[in-house]
């Protein structure tokens, strides 16, 4: 006899365990289903809500550290440790997640310049323009060893910042001009000059090693090639650039902080005028780094924020503030693009979220499912206006809000006249132009 | 240009000037009007102008040091003179050529060469540097259009250091590293470039490079400073054996399979809702918790003493909320107590005495209302009455008597009030209104029959009985026209007052979202003529409760805000407006949110 059997496997009826939620078996046939684009809708709606209200960006404060925080620096390989230079020349080691002091010291006597660490070794650099010293610290076993630099070096310039070459053992120092050192050697391998006045920060290109860029005090921006005797382009910018990051993923990128309140972003290939402005800030851009995945930027600034950006987009992603944090100089992307680590005048180094509304630790694969679900419906409905303006919407200090405010106004008024005069004088007297070349005074070759 | 013809100076009279400088020294003799002479003489041979220049000459830049300049004013001359000086034609035509090619080679010099050659070689190795970083551009592209990235965090063991012991911790492992290790490979670079800690790693390849090279040292150097769990154990004293840990442990998870299996249980009951099962599960524990006291009573007095005390802070408690109820908790544990004690069980007797007494209907109660259920909300409401003194409730009574002595007052001699206006006098206003009507056409009446008012300036003719009469006359008449005239305003006010509230209620009642009756007779039951209707209370059940919007107008009194939220106005906000970016037109961005 033939018995019929009807096959179902329990895996599609069953819980796993008890505590389990119950299967819902559910048709997918889409005639069953006439308002699922409505659902979908709202779903999307929730998701972008959902997104604010887990939005707490803020993690934690390192402690009091006596004095404005001026560097940070992050270790090149371990996630959980930084360095802090602060304005009395003391340098701290900090543990990330503990949020604890590992050990501090008494560096210089002036506020700490530049701090970077050996790519390598654990060793870390910090020099100071008060005292015009550059030292090296061994992060060793014992309290003595890690109180006295392992060498010293004493220079008759002052130094404004340093940056560790990615592989090899030499340094960029930028004082009057930008200084290529040799651990092992006294004098400086190379020397770069355009202009008379000193040069804020030198940096070295992460994939192309021999490639640095230098900002100075004169406004411009440099170009240097340390095989070449002479730095290979000077740009001549509207305002002075405070600080500049290459990108670690896109080598001919770079990203400058300025004093106009933007950032730039540049093609060194194309430096007739930067790749992208950012606007947003409301004071001026003190500090920009890049994540590692070389996707986004994250800028510290004169008005008390950190800014997060996307990179090639004008408009900032997130902004950051707490009630006590006071000027921003400093702030850095973890290793695992995660995190961000700031520095600012209230003595203090505080902890972000790179994305405010992540859930920290191990997510469970349903979690997983629902967070990528949501994020492809924020995705999909983004251009729709309800969604935009709940993921837009940041609630700003009355301070910032207004600052706001004011530019934007300044910046309607101008548009607004601008466009009277091409009305009024014709197109051809008075052009076009397009704002990513209005900040670039001139090129020099 | 002008510096130009200041140092390009007419060159005919520099050196009459130099010779003349010169013919003084030697001969101071020769004639003053002579010299003269022989030099207008020569101008006029050579047709040469003759104005003098000024002496001074502002200090010129382009200085003509080498001769490099060629001046262009000199030239010309010299060409004239030299033109003049040949003569014929055709000579003059060579010399013209040549001028013109000498002209032609004359040109400003380029920048000194070293210049232009840093400048080329910056140039150049910018190209170069361009170049190189240009071969990154696939990769980069491919890295921006891919969905994920990936970045490079080292694969390396990082430091990992905790605090200053972990650092220590480390340290050795180091020296133990550098001790074990090959000496060269470990010694670093003196000063700046101290010694590699090489992080020690156990995954597969540091095996393998261990077995390859031979390098135990390093683990077995590891291992000694991470502290082997296994050497540790031996050195430990107090150690247990393994028969013993295994008992231990398994009583251990005994009892914690013990707690949870309770646990769980006390969930299960706690999740239980039949009224039954709660009523058996009380009579339940009131046997368990009488038991117990007979036990104790026996077995435990001080004990059974601290619970009689427990009961009879329980009563105190009860006296002092006043609830009087029968069924109480509180009544239940009181007649268990009363077993044991005859006090208290004419405590309970009293208490339900008291309940009954508080709760009893009182007759004659103007504000009771007859159909209370709720005996207990009832009572108190009831001793609330009672405790109200009796001039407050005379007020009470004079103010309703007020009211409604104020109802029999025609509404045309009642003040306006500001206050919002109900239904009822609303009503009662717009009869006012009709009334006013009337009032007009009789004020009109009145006026026509009243004598012609004299003037101001006619008033001096008449005489003082006439002008009294007309006074009194006149005031009587004012008289008469302010009352009605104020009462008149005092009618429009009142009835525009009503207007505007039927209107607002009006658009309000609009603009409400209505209730939605989704009942529908003899769904479930029978229905038709003769059978039993449907109560209220199920029927209110199918109603569905449209929100009760809050309006934007209702804090004012004299405005109203229309909103006129449609389905389609509110949609609106939902909609986007253009085409967003990376889409080209309206068709791929709806196809896109359909997929």
């Amino acid at each position: 006899m033939k018995v019929k059997l009807l096959l179902r496997n329990p895996q599609d009826y069953l819980r796993e365990t008890a505590d389990d939620i119950h299967k819902l078996a559910r048709n997918p046939a889409p005639e069953l289903h006439p308002m699922s684009a409505e659902t979908e809708y709202v779903r999307a709606l929730n998701a972008a809500k959902l997104e604010r209200v887990f939005a707490k960006p803020f993690l934690g404060c390192f402690g009091d550290q006596g004095d404005q925080l001026s560097r940070v620096c992050m270790h090149p390989r371990a996630l959980s440790l930084c360095l802090s230079g602060c304005v009395d020349g003391r340098v701290a080691f900090w543990n990330i997640p503990r949020r604890s002091r590992v050990l501090q010291l008494d560096a210089h006597s002036g506020c700490v310049q530049g701090l970077c660490w050996h790519p390598e070794q654990d060793l870390f650099y910090s020099c100071c323009d008060t005292d015009r010293t550059l030292k090296a610290w061994r992060v060793g076993d014992d309290l003595t060893e890690f109180s006295r630099p392992v060498s010293q070096r004493h220079l008759d310039f002052a130094p404004l910042n340093l940056d560790h070459h990615v592989s090899k053992d030499l340094f960029a120092l930028s004082g009057d001009a930008v200084y290529l050192y040799d651990s092992r050697r006294s004098d400086p391998v190379g020397q770069w000059k355009w202009g008379s006045d000193s040069v804020l920060q030198a940096r070295f290109n992460p994939t192309e090693w021999h490639l640095l860029a230098a900002v100075t005090k004169d406004n411009a921006l440099l170009l240097i090639d340390t095989r070449q005797r002479e730095p290979l382009r000077r740009i001549r910018c509207e305002f002075r650039q405070n600080a500049l990051c290459w990108n670690p993923q896109e080598p001919f990128v770079l990203a400058t902080a300025s004093d106009d309140y933007n950032l730039y972003s540049w093609d060194a290939r194309r430096l007739a005028s930067p790749a992208c402005v950012y606007r947003g800030h409301t004071n001026a851009a003190m500090d920009v780094d890049f994540a590692p995945t070389g996707r986004e930027l994250v800028s510290a600034s004169y008005d008390c924020t950190v800014r997060l950006w996307e990179s090639g987009r004008s408009q900032s992603r997130d902004v950051y503030h707490t009630k006590r944090m006071y000027r921003v100089f400093a702030a850095r992307y973890s290793l695992d693009a995660r995190f961000i680590v700031t520095a600012s005048a209230d003595f203090n180094l505080r902890l972000w979220k790179a994305r405010a509304s992540e859930k920290l630790g191990a997510l469970t694969p349903r979690e997983r499912a629902a967070v990528n679900t949501a994020e492809a419906l924020k995705q999909k409905y983004a251009h729709h206006p309800q969604v935009r303006r709940i993921v837009q919407h940041r609630h700003l200090p009355k301070r910032l809000y207004q600052a706001q405010l004011e530019m934007k106004a300044i910046r309607g008024k101008q548009r607004r006249k601008e466009v009277n005069r091409r009305e009024h004088r014709g197109e051809d007297k008075e052009p076009f132009v397009p704002e990513r070349d209005r900040h670039v005074r001139g090129v020099d070759e | 240009m002008k510096n130009r013809e200041d140092s390009d100076d007419d060159p005919l009279e520099e050196e009459a000037e130099a010779t003349m400088s010169a013919g003084e020294e030697a001969s101071a003799d020769v004639p003053e009007e002579d010299h003269a002479a022989l030099l207008s003489g020569l101008r006029r041979t050579l047709k040469v102008d003759g104005r003098r220049r000024s002496e001074r000459r502002p200090p010129s830049s382009a200085m003509d040091v080498h001769g490099l300049r060629s001046a262009g004013g000199a030239a010309s001359s010299m060409r004239q003179i030299l033109a003049t000086a040949l003569g014929g034609q055709a000579a003059k035509r060579a010399v013209g050529q040549e001028l013109r090619a000498a002209k032609r080679r004359h040109r400003v010099l380029e920048a000194p060469a070293k210049l232009t050659e840093a400048k080329s070689q910056r140039i150049a190795a910018y190209e170069r540097a361009n170049k190189d970083l240009g071969r990154w551009y696939g990769y980069v592209e491919r890295n921006r259009l891919s969905e994920e990235v990936s970045f490079p965090l080292p694969a390396t063991g990082a430091p990992r250091p905790q605090s200053v012991s972990d650092y220590r911790q480390r340290a050795r492992v180091d020296i133990a590293v550098a001790m074990s290790a090959d000496p060269d490979s470990a010694k670093g670079e003196s000063g700046a470039a101290p010694t590699t800690s090489a992080p020690v790693v156990d995954d597969l390849e540091s095996r393998l490079y261990r077995r390859l090279y031979n390098q135990t040292a390093i683990a077995e150097a590891a291992g000694l400073a991470a502290g082997n769990p296994q050497q540790q154990q031996q050195k430990n004293p107090n150690q247990l054996d393994g028969a013993k840990v295994r008992e231990r442990l398994a009583s251990n998870r005994r009892l914690i399979a013990r707690r949870h299996f309770l646990e769980e249980k006390l969930k299960r009951q706690s999740r239980i809702k039949s009224k039954s099962y709660r009523k058996h599960a009380r009579r339940a524990k009131l046997k368990q918790e009488e038991a117990e006291l007979t036990a104790l009573k026996d077995s435990d007095p001080a004990a059974f003493a601290e619970r009689m005390a427990a009961l009879e802070r329980a009563r105190a408690d009860e006296r002092i909320s006043q609830r009087h109820r029968g069924g109480s908790k509180f009544a239940r544990q009181q007649k268990l107590r009363a077993k044991f004690d005859d006090a208290a069980r004419q405590a309970v007797q009293d208490m339900i005495q008291r309940g009954k007494e508080l709760t009893e209907k009182t007759d004659g109660d103007a504000n009771g209302d007859s159909s209370g259920e709720d005996s207990d909300a009832k009572s108190s409401g009831d001793e609330a009455a009672v405790q109200l003194p009796e001039d407050l409730v005379d007020d009470w009574n004079d103010g309703t008597a007020e009211e409604d002595k104020d109802e029999t007052v025609p509404a045309s001699l009642r003040p306006a009030r500001s206050t919002g206006l109900s239904a009822a006098s609303s009503t009662l206003a717009s009869s006012a209104g009709q009334k006013r009507q009337q009032q007009q056409r009789s004020l009109e009446l009145d006026l026509s029959h009243m004598p012609s008012l004299p003037t101001v300036d006619a008033a001096g003719d008449e005489d003082g009985d006439a002008l009294e009469a007309a006074s009194s006359r006149r005031s009587l008449a004012r008289l008469r026209t302010d009352e009605l005239l104020a009462e008149e305003v005092a009618e429009t006010e009142a009835d525009a007052k009503a207007d505007f509230e039927r209107e607002k209620a009006a658009v309000a009642d609009e603009e409400q979202p209505k209730d939605v009756d989704l009942f529908l007779p003899g769904w479930n039951t029978w229905t038709g003529p003769g059978t039993r209707p449907v109560s209220e209370e199920r029927r209110q059940k199918f109603v569905i409760k449209a929100p009760r919007r809050k309006r934007r107008d209702a804090a004012h009194g004299h405005v109203i805000i229309r909103e006129r939220l449609g389905a389609g106005q509110a949609l609106r906000r939902h909609l986007v407006k253009g085409v967003p970016f990376p889409y080209a037109n309206a068709e791929q961005f709806e196809g896109a949110m359909r997929a």
